[in-house]
């Protein structure tokens, strides 16, 4: 009853051989089976029909697993919450001394490791065809690298590095802010969150045009490979959404 | 009693002034009124903290509900709401000043869906989240009556946790298992879930706020400063403003004057993407006046009416506080500048000419400050060329030796030697150290931070942000550039440049003549108009 439950409200998130635990979490695996457990010791000693306990089940697996797309939601905000906090350890270790700033850019290494099992965690979603959200949050995902190389650079950086750093972050905000958003399309009236979404996506190609204006430097340069990642993201999270509405 | 009143663009201040209202809506109202940008907000007056009627509750919420209402169709933003919400800081607020002794609940509006929307509005999950605990922290205390250990205990567990000794250092997923972990907290020890209706939380925070006028460290200070009981406290409900919302955004601290000089010319600190507590604490390296021309023309431009405008209002140099979210400007608040003896006496005689003051007011003003001593120095030629060129933060010039902490300033000073306070930024306890010095430089900060407006105070050279200056606190030495300097070693600080010498120039002083004319041409004027 569980594994069809499951099945049904997962959908591609979760495959035969895999362990709940490394989909969903352990805290939302041991809720989900005591409120099971719970459900069908219950529905025994009440009689209950199996019809019943099995869409009681059912409910309980769905508040567990959530609508797919928002449990991938999630995750892809996760990632950039991650490449936010990031950018921001670069902004700030290029503020600091050198000792300071070697604090920030071992954080930054650490964070960067955390973003593979969320990447992984994506992959586990169903394949669709076309730009993807998947497609998006990998190509965000290929400003790791580049920031945590800015991060660990150990030059004196110039204000124009230091404008480059404070702008990066802008454009890690504006890439929450658009995946955020796209959550939100088709749940409010007025349609408002289309008009959100469009004006972060527009945010995060401003942002990497002006770091790419900026003048060259080691420091800047990983800083414009970083936007451009971004960039490349946004235009695949444009395409994805606009897709996505044009069918419906 | 009026209910309360909408301090909203245009809109008239309570005719009972500073007594109705409290000093800090007092001041926010006149600002508005004056057509200023402040944040959408409403106040209770103090009137409401003496009701303990049967209905009192119940027309509370009523009132704070259509106040809401008005700062809702002020903001476009929603209470509650997961679109764009509002989130209100409530603070308290006496017509007398009574610092820290009263609470402040912020960021009401927050629960587990509008967290989200602050996600969404700002792009920036780390101050979402650190929003939300904060509200769950400061309403489980002064709302609430719950001991603060539980909540502190579960922060230094997230600290260790993250292997970090600063809230700063942990990240959005910290702050959000911190976030949950004081929800769970809250319903244990409350006995109930952490309400998550806004307007329940705002009714909550108001009536907390109001008690809070009658906590045992309020009323003892009431009693040593003899504030009458019966004054009471208003409450202000106002929009909170987001400076760290992304590129558009920022916070700053200005001065209408410079503060050092008496200048008329707006002299601010500006850094984007930041909240106002790093701008005062110096924590970010500050000056960001040009970026700011640059990437918001409108808003540089704007500063620079508001400053003409204050003025205006106040007939004295103010010193206030603002934020930028995604390109609008907010005033927070504003007060009488803290200047130097030199600038207090160059103000006063500008204003006196521009026709802001009369003659009878600048001297006033000036009481207390020793004219015939008043000097100001330079170096005398020739000047070599500097190290490098920090911002100023305090006039004058200094020459000294270099002492890398207050315990060296000390050891020198007792030498015999003059010495110059070196550090990366300054922090409270360095007062000690600030107050021996002859001159003050750090690495970071800004010509607002905590370093210089103490300084400012003490009358010390003060210069901060100085381009490559690293510390070797091990070796006991600093480099400014590829100059090494040990412990020990002579370097001169010019006040009115920012550059910083290596070795010991020579001092010349001048005296504000031209200002002690004009001051003693008043003094006589007033004697022959009001002889004794």
């Amino acid at each position: 009853m569980l594994n069809e439950a499951i099945a049904e409200m997962a959908g591609g998130a979760i495959r035969f051989g895999d362990r709940l635990c490394d989909v969903i979490g352990t805290d939302r695996t041991l809720t989900l089976l005591q409120t099971v457990l719970q459900i069908t010791s219950d529905g025994c000693l009440a009689g209950a029909t199996t019809a019943l306990t099995a869409d009681r089940v059912r409910a309980a697996s769905a508040q567990s697993f959530g609508p797919e797309a928002a449990r991938r939601l999630a995750i892809a905000g996760d990632h950039a919450g991650l490449l936010f906090e990031i950018a921001c350890r670069v902004r700030d270790g290029w503020q600091e001394e050198q000792a300071d700033a070697r604090r920030h850019a071992d954080r930054a290494r650490n964070l960067a490791a955390d973003t593979a099992p969320l990447i992984a965690r994506l992959e586990q979603g169903r394949a669709d065809s076309g730009p993807t959200l998947l497609a998006a949050v990998l190509a965000a995902d290929l400003a790791a690298l580049p920031l945590c190389r800015a991060a660990a650079r150990t030059d004196p950086p110039q204000n124009s590095d230091r404008a480059a750093a404070d702008r990066l972050v802008s454009l890690a905000q504006n890439w929450i802010k658009a995946l955020g958003q796209t959550g939100q399309i088709g749940r409010d009236r007025n349609n408002l969150a289309i008009d959100d979404f469009l004006i972060a996506i527009d945010g995060v190609a401003s942002d990497a045009r002006l770091i790419a204006a900026l003048s060259p430097g080691a420091r800047t340069d990983d800083l414009r490979i970083a936007g451009a990642a971004y960039a490349a993201a946004g235009s695949l999270l444009r395409a994805h959404r606009l897709q996505a509405l044009a069918h419906g | 009693m009026v209910e309360f009143y909408p301090i909203l663009p245009n809109a008239p201040p309570a005719p009972g002034g500073a007594a109705e209202v409290g000093g800090k809506a007092w001041n926010l109202m006149r600002m508005a009124e004056a057509g200023l940008e402040v944040p959408p907000a409403f106040v209770l007056p103090t009137g409401w903290c003496a009701r303990t009627d049967p209905d009192r509750d119940q027309d509370l919420r009523a009132t704070l509900a259509t106040g809401i209402a008005g700062i809702e169709a002020a903001t476009g933003l929603g209470f509650g709401a997961d679109r764009n919400p509002l989130t209100v800081s409530v603070r308290s607020g006496g017509a007398v000043s009574m610092p820290g002794m009263m609470d402040t609940v912020l960021d009401v509006g927050l629960n587990a869906e509008t967290v989200l929307g602050v996600i969404r509005l700002t792009g920036n999950p780390r101050l979402a989240w650190d929003s939300y605990r904060r509200l769950i922290q400061g309403y489980a205390g002064i709302v609430s009556g719950l001991a603060d250990a539980p909540f502190d205990a579960l922060v230094t567990t997230a600290l260790a946790a993250a292997n970090t000794t600063s809230e700063r250092g942990l990240d959005f997923r910290d702050l959000r298992r911190l976030t949950h972990a004081m929800e769970e907290a809250y319903a244990r020890l409350a006995g109930h879930p952490f309400p998550a209706d806004p307007y329940e939380q705002l009714a909550g925070a108001a009536g907390g706020v109001f008690r809070s006028w009658d906590s045992p460290k309020a009323v003892s200070y009431r009693q040593m400063h003899a504030i009458p009981e019966a004054a009471g406290t208003a409450v202000t409900v106002q929009t909170m403003i987001y400076g760290n919302a992304g590129g558009e955004s920022g916070a700053g601290v200005a001065f209408t004057r410079n503060p050092a000089t008496g200048e008329r010319k707006l002299y601010f600190d500006f850094q984007f993407n930041v909240q106002g507590e790093d701008v005062v604490g110096g924590r970010h390296r500050m000056g960001g006046d040009e970026r700011l021309h640059r990437v918001l023309p409108l808003v540089w431009d704007r500063l620079a009416a508001v400053s003409v405008k204050l003025e205006a209002l106040t007939t004295d140099s103010q010193d206030f506080e603002f934020t930028v979210q995604s390109g609008r400007l907010y005033l927070l608040q504003t007060r009488c500048a803290e200047r130097t003896p030199w600038a207090a006496v160059t103000m006063a005689v500008d204003m006196v000419e521009e026709g802001l003051i009369t003659p009878a007011i600048a001297l006033e003003r000036l009481q207390g400050i020793d004219l015939k001593t008043l000097t100001r120095t330079s170096f005398a030629p020739p000047i070599p060329a500097p190290l490098a060129t920090a911002q100023v933060a305090s006039l004058g010039v200094a020459t000294g030796v270099v002492a890398l902490d207050p315990d060296a300033v000390r050891r020198f000073t007792k030498a015999g030697q003059s010495a110059i306070l070196v550090r990366r930024e300054t922090v409270t306890s360095d007062i000690d150290g600030i107050a021996m010095a002859t001159g003050i430089l750090t690495a970071s900060g800004g010509r607002t931070s905590h370093a210089a407006v103490v300084a400012r105070q003490l009358g010390k050279v003060c210069l901060v942000a100085c381009p490559g200056l690293v510390i070797a606190e091990t070796a006991r030495s600093c480099r400014i550039g590829e100059t090494v300097l040990a412990e020990g070693d002579s370097i001169s600080l010019n006040g009115d440049t920012g550059d910083v010498y290596k070795g010991s120039l020579a001092v010349l002083t001048e005296r504000p003549d031209a200002a002690l004319t004009a001051i003693a041409a008043w003094r006589a004027s007033d004697k022959h108009h009001h002889p004794r």
